[in-house]
């Protein structure tokens, strides 16, 4: 799907969801990354720990705020979305807990593009990853390790963590108060 | 002199409408129908900007620095009390080098049209009551119900609740307290003035506030109202949720005492 924000009406976001990628995939999607091999310019995510649409694209509507700005923290506006997703400053820390791995077979592929631009994202991710899924929030609700992901937001002290919703607007304070 | 703010708001959020409800000695306090980054097609939400402009008065770096330091205060006592459960509203979205927090629009409009702060409230029975009155003179039983009881129960619990986690409010009025639609279940907000302490005095200082803005701001019935406050902060401190609640409620009351005291004093003195 696409979105865009108000604020930043230069930009769109192309966001999908791909399950059950094979782990041969899924090796040679990290060694296109850490190549940087310009065919894989995209954020690759671990699905099984972002709660909400919400919680993704407040990261998102963050990295292209800094990204438009010329504030970046990371290098690429990809490594960008996923240190604004973590609730701690380092970068390494970051990818451990929201950039995909061998065993995770569940992500979420981001694009940030220029809004005139019409290339086909979605026919190059295809071809990438695998096949699209749906994506809406019962479907990451459904997706998340609670465990982990309680662990990674410091929650396991929190009151209210009953609902998607109470969940979601805890992690989105984490990430915003990340290094403050 | 409100414009050229407005201006400055709005070169750091484009697109985004915004209509000013507030505009306090520190920030400017907007409402907007437009969510930042999750805008959901038959959405009727609210959200609230606020907005801490620049001080010309102040160095450029230093006036950066402050702005962001008190902005990231506020916001870290929000996210405190939202992972307590205490009601206050939510993060939502922050700028923080420009003085940017958006938040949850918390409350709802009363029927004369006016957010549901504890104040308005308050002031919206006694309106209402003066309205109702007939030749047989007054009946401002309406300002002083069971409903009333308990919500001033309820706020004085919460502000018992915040102290029980040592934050302090800072800037305790009754349109710092805002009535939720369910149930007008009570809310903070306002963290611009807050801290962390477990401090007997500074928990003293911050009930004494409420107490002299409920004696300034809803004259008639004041004392009731901050005994019924008084009564609910009482009652959550000695609830089993918190442990040595008791001996803290008598701590601060002690310490009440004196601040009272001292205020009695200072305004002898002029
Ligand atoms: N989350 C919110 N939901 C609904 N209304 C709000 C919210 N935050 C602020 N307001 C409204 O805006 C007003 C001013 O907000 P706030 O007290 O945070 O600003 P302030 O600049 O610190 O104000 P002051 O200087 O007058 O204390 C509040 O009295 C309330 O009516």
């Amino acid at each position: 799907m696409y979105i865009t924000f108000p604020q930043f009406p230069k930009y769109k976001v192309y966001i999908s969801l791909h399950q059950n990628i094979s782990s041969e995939k899924l090796q040679t999607i990290k060694e296109n990354l850490a190549s940087q091999n310009s065919e894989y310019n995209y954020c690759f995510l671990n699905a099984h720990h972002i709660i909400s649409l919400a919680h993704l694209q407040q990261a998102i509507h963050r990295s292209v705020m800094n990204y438009s700005r010329g504030t970046m923290s990371a290098k690429t506006v990809n490594a960008e979305i996923i240190l604004n997703l973590s609730p701690v400053n380092s970068i390494m820390d970051a990818f451990k807990n929201f950039g995909i791995r061998e065993d995770c077979d569940s992500a979420i592929v981001v694009k940030i593009i220029e809004e005139d631009s019409n290339e086909d994202v979605s026919e190059k991710l295809t071809k990438l990853v695998g096949p699209e899924s749906e994506l809406n929030d019962q479907v990451l609700f459904d997706l998340v390790d609670f465990k982990r992901f309680k662990k990674v937001y410091k929650l396991n002290d929190a009151k209210f963590t009953h609902t998607q919703n109470d969940l979601s607007k805890l992690a989105i304070g984490a990430c915003i108060l990340r290094g403050c | 002199m409100t414009d050229h703010l407005i201006a400055a708001v709005q070169t750091h959020l484009p697109n985004i409408d915004v209509n000013i409800i507030s505009q306090g000695a520190e920030a400017l306090v907007f409402e907007t129908t437009t969510h930042p980054y999750n805008q959901t097609s038959e959405d009727a939400s609210k959200y609230i900007i606020k907005y801490r402009p620049p001080k010309p008065y102040r160095h450029p770096k230093i006036d950066a620095s402050i702005t962001k330091i008190r902005t990231v205060g506020e916001a870290r006592i929000m996210y405190k009390l939202s992972k307590l459960g205490i009601p206050a509203p939510t993060l939502i979205s922050s700028d923080f080098n420009n003085g940017i927090v958006w938040m949850e629009y918390l409350g709802y409009n009363l029927p004369n049209g006016n957010i549901s702060s504890f104040k308005n409230w308050l002031w919206f029975l006694e309106e209402t009551a003066k309205a109702q009155q007939d030749e047989e003179g007054e009946d401002l039983s309406l300002c002083v119900s069971e409903e009333v009881k308990l919500v001033c129960n309820k706020v004085g619990e919460l502000i018992g609740r915040i102290h029980l986690n040592d934050v302090i409010h800072g800037d305790l009025t009754s349109s710092n307290i805002i009535l939720l639609p369910e149930n007008n279940e009570p809310a903070l907000i306002d963290f611009g003035l807050s801290s962390i302490s477990g401090l007997p005095e500074d928990k003293a200082v911050d009930l004494y506030v409420l107490e002299r803005a409920i004696l300034s701001t809803h004259s008639v019935f004041s004392n009731t109202y901050n005994t019924w406050l008084l009564q609910g902060y009482k009652d959550i401190h000695h609830s089993k949720e918190f442990k040595q609640g008791s001996k803290k409620y008598s701590e601060t009351i002690k310490r009440l005492e004196d601040v009272r005291l001292r205020g009695r004093k200072r305004s002898m003195l002029g």
